[in-house]
Order: C-alpha cells, then structure tokens, then sequence
C-alpha cells in the first residue's frame, strides 16, 4: 500500500483549511504540518493537488477518515467551491480502505 | 472549563535589531488585554518606541508585523497579518493589513509578532523557523523582483512551504510609495513600507512553522465558528455567492449607478460605456478566470488566478487584479484594457510598488500634461497621454528604479507638485500627502471616511461600503448603526455614525487578524462585534464583551490621532479633500451637478468631531475622551505639546 493518494483538482481555492480542521480532529490544536490532508501547489500555476496520507510519515498522521463524525472535518470546514469535488476524493479514499 | 495557559495568542515577540543583529524576545501578553493583538498591539508599540524626530526611512524607525490571536484558527476569515511603522508617505502613523499566509505560519512558529529595528550592514533577510531565529546574507537577492526572491529563498532553504514578505526594486530603492509584498500577490500597501524595509537594507521576512495554536475552550470555539459560518450560506447572504464569483469586481455596478468610478484622475466620476462593458466581471470571469483563490480559515473564496492567453501580456498568470487595480490603471489612467490590468497589477507586484501611489501619480503627471503644465521635456521624452499603455508600464518602471522624471513621481503626486509648481498642486489628488484611490464626492460616509483616516486615505480604516453598494437588510442597518442614511449616499445626515462604527469594527478586525469582508462590511448579516466577541473570548479564555472590543477600537483610534499630532502635526485642515473634490460639480452620470461644498464639509466635520469628543476647532483629542479609554499619559503627551483638545461649547 502506498504512503499517500494525491488527487489533482479542479476546483480547490488552496485555502488549506481542510489541514486546519484535520489537525484538530486528531490532536484538538491546530497545527497543519500534522494533518493527514495536504494542499500542494499554487503560485506558478493554478494546479492544486490534495495529498491523503494513508500512514504515519514525517510528522503528519494517517487519515482515518474521521471515524465516528457524520462529516470527515475537512469536507466541513471547506469551502463551498472545493466542497463536493474535496468529498468525493475522501469517498475514493474510503473506498481504497475497506478493499 | 477554563484553560490559564496562552491560548488564540503563542505569547512571543520576536525582537530584531539589524544593526547589532541581536535577537531576543519579549512577552506578548502584556498588550493583550488593552491592545487585543495584530494592528492595535503594533500601534501601541509605535508610540512608545518611535519618538516625533524620528524619521521613517532611519534606523530608529519600527516595522512592527503582528498576527492576531484568531489568526492560525478556524475562526472565518482569520487569515491576515497586520505591518505597523511611521508614514513614509504622511510622515504620521502607518498601518497596512494582507491576506495569505505569512501571519498563520507565524503562528505555527511560535510567535504573535516581530519587532525589526536598526539597519544592516548590508542586504539581509530574516529567517524565522519554530525556535530558530536568524539573520542570513541577502546581497544575491539584492535587485530581485519580489517573485525572484520567494523562489530563491524557498529554494536556497530546500522548503516550498516557506512563506515571505519581501520588497523588490521600489523597496530597495526607498521610492515613497513602494510596498512590502506577501510571496507573490498579497500587498501591504500604502504608508510606503517598501522603502522602510529597503532603508533597514532587509530584503524580506522568511517564515516556516511546524507548531500548534491553541484554542481555550473548544467546545464553545467551535459553536462560535460554526455560528459564525452558517451566516455566509448562500440561504441567509445573497451577497456571498456574488462575491465568490467575482470577487471585489462585483462592486462596479454599484459604483457606475452612484458615479463612483474615477476617470482621468478623477475629472470625472463615470467610465466610458466601451470601458465598462470590457470591464464586466461576467465578461473577465470567462476570459481569463482559471479557478478561484483563498486562504485558511475564509468562507468566502474571493481571489480568482488569471491567465491572460493572448495579445502584449500572453502568458501571464498569477493572481488576479482587483476593483481597486481597474480604478487605478483603467480609471485613473484611462486605458481600458483588462489585459493591461493584470499586467499593471503583477508588475506592481514583482517591482513592490504600491498600486494607488503608482496610478495616483501616474494620473496626475498625465492631466497634468494634458492641461499644458507638464511638456515632454519634464518627462524626459515621453508623451504621457491617456490611455497610452506603454508609457504606464515605463513610468511604473522608472519609478521604481529612480530614474529622473520616475524619481520624482516616485515621492508621489504631492511631493511632485512642490517639485513643478506652475498650479500643478491642484491636480494632486492626495490626503496627508498620500496617494488618493478613493471617490470622495458621491459618497459622503465612504469619502469621511477616507479624510479622516489617520493613515492617510485609505478605505479599510472606518469607510462603510453600505451605502453604494449591494442590497442590505434596511432593518437590520438601524438597529446596528442608529440611522437610517445608510444608503443614501449623498446624505450628510449620520455619516460620522456610520464612519465610527467602521473605525471601531475595522480595528477589531485587524487586531484578531480577520478579514473585513467576513463581517458586516460587506454584508450586515455577516459576523460582527458579538461573534468577534464570542471567538476571541473562547479561543483565549479572555471574557471579552462586545462593548470592551469597541472600546478597543476607539482607544487604538485615538493613539493615531495623537501619533498623528505629535509626529506629523495633523489637524483639522488635513481633514480636507483636494479642492477638485469639494468644489467641482460631478460633470456626467446619474448626479450630475452634484457637489459637496466646503461649508457641508465644516459643518460633518463638526459633526465627526463632537461624536469623538474632539476639539472641534483643531480635532484633537479632548483629556477627558482620552482619560475615559486609559491613555492619561497620551493626554500628558498632547499637553505638553500644546495640542490636548479643548471641550467647545458651540
């Protein structure tokens, strides 16, 4: 199994919110460089990439799919243009789980 | 239950003097009840370390950065970094306010701001990494544009998630109007911050955290934001999805109905039909728009990344421009090319100048020359028409490399008349000295609003958007503001109301770090002093009332004013707009004929003051507004100067 699943996006506005949230769904303090999301890119161009980690790999924490909650954490707190493409790659990431 | 450690805050100052190169730091806690953080704690800073003989451009000058104590949190919108130092522009107190990421990777650092004092040596940048510190060699950066110097840094530093501020050749070459810059689009602008930077000799500010922001009482911070949030639904806001669709461009329809669009430097007040309809953000949103732009924790995704695919600029992407880049370069200078936008405003941004300082004087030169003041020869061969693109971008150029005519431009529009005289000074359009972006005719409170701010302009210091623009819950706008003009924009009836309200709210938010646009700025259902109330009490542990947040915002107003007297010797008559603005009947839209005369213009200021308990007569502070907010040795300070307010009767 690879460490993570990157995505490619069309409609991620790069706020990394979704780290924010996801850092404290695991530890209850807010601190991005241990999420289990990643948002890569931005400057040069408009290309955003989600990154999932699958385990435990350089500070940030497995996803696991926040477990036990009616929404994974980063699918809530993100924004109402990346939202449904953002929810649809934690379904694929569910998915990959329980195969 | 109640946490008694640091929390919302990480309770650091980072103190930096670049002569010596020593580094220590200081408590932040001790500002935070009075000062609430970001903005309000720099300004405090200001006052006590920077004394009235002190120029901005030595080494005695601060740059004070401050990152609220809601920024790094999930509270919306808590995603701006505020720069406090002296005026380059005014010579009084400056403040500038950016979005991005800079203030939360502060936060992640470990720290809530950094002082930066003395001058290097030689070119330096800061490198600020969790506990780690350091000064490092900035000379191969010297010359960069600001775009070069993110790369090279996140490079030489083997780290793309580094963010900066940094300055490019304006900054460096102290021009009056240049800005600092976030990585590569997000501007501090005004006040000339660039330059102050650029006289320390450090090229930029590089920062990376790994660490945590805390939250005091979780459970209610997370009922706060999520109260918080569901006030930007597209169910409760019509103006949200608006504004996620085109950003600050959907406010042009409402500036064209109430003649708010600068023209030729604001000769006129509306844009030609052919201008407009290239101007429409339907029309800009399918042609160049690639995919909208946010930050952490904001609801409202607003920024949008252009591509401009064909003609002069093929091939540039970045960041898109903003209503204010069209004001300028398309108003102002007449060229009504949104290509030429985001080229204006990217090249801006690569040079670190500061876009109003750069079209206002640009505008100036450019009527000017129309008017016969102003020949070729002044501008060392160039035709300064209107509309004339090429000879933008050059003067942009010059400007930020010095060059002759580009030099004097650079000091800004003000500056410039002194140096040509010949009635040039009427066409200067500036307040305190600094570059005007602002309508001031048509909209009174907008335009009160700019004169009166103690940075010199500038709309985010206390001018209300409500009454030109969007549709707002008529209900809701008495009961929050007392009046009932707050759509008639041409009222000078409860103007100063609806401008205090701003100058209170519009401090609060840049002291927790919020963005405007996610409180009752732009829409007055969105989040205002009871839920900035609610997040910042929860998030620190510091009961904190709507009430002590205004409070906050007055006592920090009335610590720039008296900046302002002491260091600047501002008063009531820098209050004024230029002449053109009082005096001129607005010559073409739906108020033609309108204008606003300078006995209604005594009379609101009148009016302003009293509601401040100012001295109507100079407006400076009175003992008793000062003594009431705590700044008993302010009012010392002003007395000892002479210049303490007076209670006037009439």
């Amino acid at each position: 199994m690879s460490e993570t699943m990157e995505f490619a996006t069309q409609s991620c506005t790069g706020c990394r919110t979704c780290e924010l949230a996801c850092s404290y769904h695991h530890r209850g303090v807010f601190r991005p460089s241990t999420s289990s999301i990643r948002i890569k890119g931005g400057d040069q161009l408009p290309i955003f990439s989600v990154v999932l980690y699958l385990e435990d790999n350089n500070g940030h924490l497995a996803c696991d799919g926040c477990r036990g909650l009616e929404e994974p954490l980063c699918v809530k707190y993100c924004n109402v243009v990346g939202r449904e493409e953002l929810n649809g790659f934690l379904q694929e990431f569910k998915k990959k789980c329980s195969s | 239950m109640k946490s008694h450690k640091v929390c919302g805050y990480k309770g650091k100052i980072i103190r930096v003097d670049l002569t010596t190169q020593s580094i220590i730091t200081e408590p932040t806690m001790k500002y935070a009840r009075e000062w609430l953080g970001g903005d309000g704690i720099g300004i405090r800073i200001l006052y006590d370390e920077v004394k009235p003989w002190v120029t901005p451009y030595e080494p005695a000058n601060r740059l004070i950065i401050g990152a609220g104590p809601l920024v790094g949190t999930l509270a919306p919108g808590a995603t701006r970094v505020a720069v406090d130092s002296k005026n380059a522009a005014t010579q009084g107190v400056g403040s500038s306010n950016a979005c991005g990421f800079f203030g939360q990777e502060l936060k992640f650092a470990g720290y809530d701001h950094i002082i930066v004092h003395g001058k290097a040596r030689y070119p330096v940048y800061l490198w600020v990494h969790d506990d780690r510190v350091a000064i490092k060699d900035a000379r191969h950066l010297w010359g960069k544009t600001t775009w070069e110097t993110v790369d090279a840094i996140r490079n030489e530093l083997d780290d793309c998630d580094i963010h900066t501020m940094s300055i490019g050749p304006a900054g460096e070459n102290v021009v009056r109007g240049s800005c600092i810059i976030i990585d590569k689009g997000r501007a501090l602008g005004r006040c000339g911050f660039g330059g102050i930077m650029g006289s320390k000799n450090l090229k930029a500010i590089a920062v990376r955290g790994t660490g945590a922001v805390e939250v005091a009482e979780k459970e209610r911070f997370l009922n706060a934001v999520g109260e918080s949030r569901s006030k930007f639904d597209a169910s409760i806001s019509g103006i949200a999805p608006v504004f996620i669709r085109h950003g600050t461009i959907s406010v042009t329809p409402g500036k064209s109905t109430h003649c708010m669009l600068p023209y030729k430097n604001f000769q006129y007040l509306d844009w030609p039909q052919e201008m407009k309809e290239r101007f429409d953000a339907e029309y800009i949103r399918n042609k160049y728009r690639k995919r909208n732009l946010s930050s952490m924790a904001c609801p409202i995704p607003c920024g949008r990344y252009y591509w401009v695919e064909d003609g002069p600029y093929a091939g540039l992407g970045a960041e898109g421009f903003q209503f204010e880049d069209m004001a300028d370069f398309g108003g102002k200078l007449a060229v009504d090319d949104p290509a030429f936008l985001m080229k204006a405003h990217t090249y801006c941004n690569q040079l670190g100048l500061d876009i109003d300082a750069a079209a206002g004087s640009i505008a100036w030169a450019m009527e000017c020359y129309q008017r016969g003041i102003l020949t070729e020869s002044d501008a060392d061969g160039l035709k300064l028409e209107w509309g004339d693109a090429g000879v933008a971008l050059e003067l942009m150029r010059r400007i930020a490399y010095r060059e002759g005519f580009g030099s004097i431009l650079g000091e800004g529009s003000a500056h410039a008349a002194d140096v040509f005289g010949k009635g040039s000074e009427y066409y200067a359009m500036h307040l305190k000295g600094q570059d005007l972006y602002e309508v001031i005719r048509t909209s009174i409170a907008w335009g009160l609003g700019a004169c009166v701010s103690t940075r010199g302009g500038g709309h985010t210091t206390g001018c209300p958007i409500c009454e030109t623009n969007f549709v707002v819950d008529p209900e809701a706008c008495k009961r929050k503001f007392g009046v009932t003009t707050f759509n008639d924009p041409l009222a000078f009836e409860g103007k100063p109301e609806l401008v205090m309200y701003y100058e209170m709210l519009h401090r609060v938010n840049n002291c927790l770090g919020v963005c405007h646009f996610t409180t009752d700025w732009l829409d007055i259902v969105f989040p205002g002093f009871p839920e900035l109330a609610e997040l910042y009490s929860a998030a620190t542990g510091l009961e904190t009332t709507e009430d002590d947040l205004r409070t906050i915002g007055m006592r920090i107003l009335n610590l720039e004013k008296a900046f302002n007297i002491l260091h600047a010797g501002f008063g009531r008559k820098h209050d004024y707009p230029p002449e053109r603005m009082l005096e001129e009947p607005v010559p073409s839209g739906r108020v033609k004929g309108w204008k606003i005369g300078r006995k209604n213009w005594d009379k609101l200021l009148d009016d302003y003051y009293k509601l401040h308990h100012w001295d109507t007569k100079t407006s400076f502070p009175t003992r008793e507004c000062l003594e009431k907010l705590g700044l008993k040795e302010v009012a010392d300070d002003l007395e000892n100067a002479g210049r303490l307010g007076k209670r006037r009767t009439n």
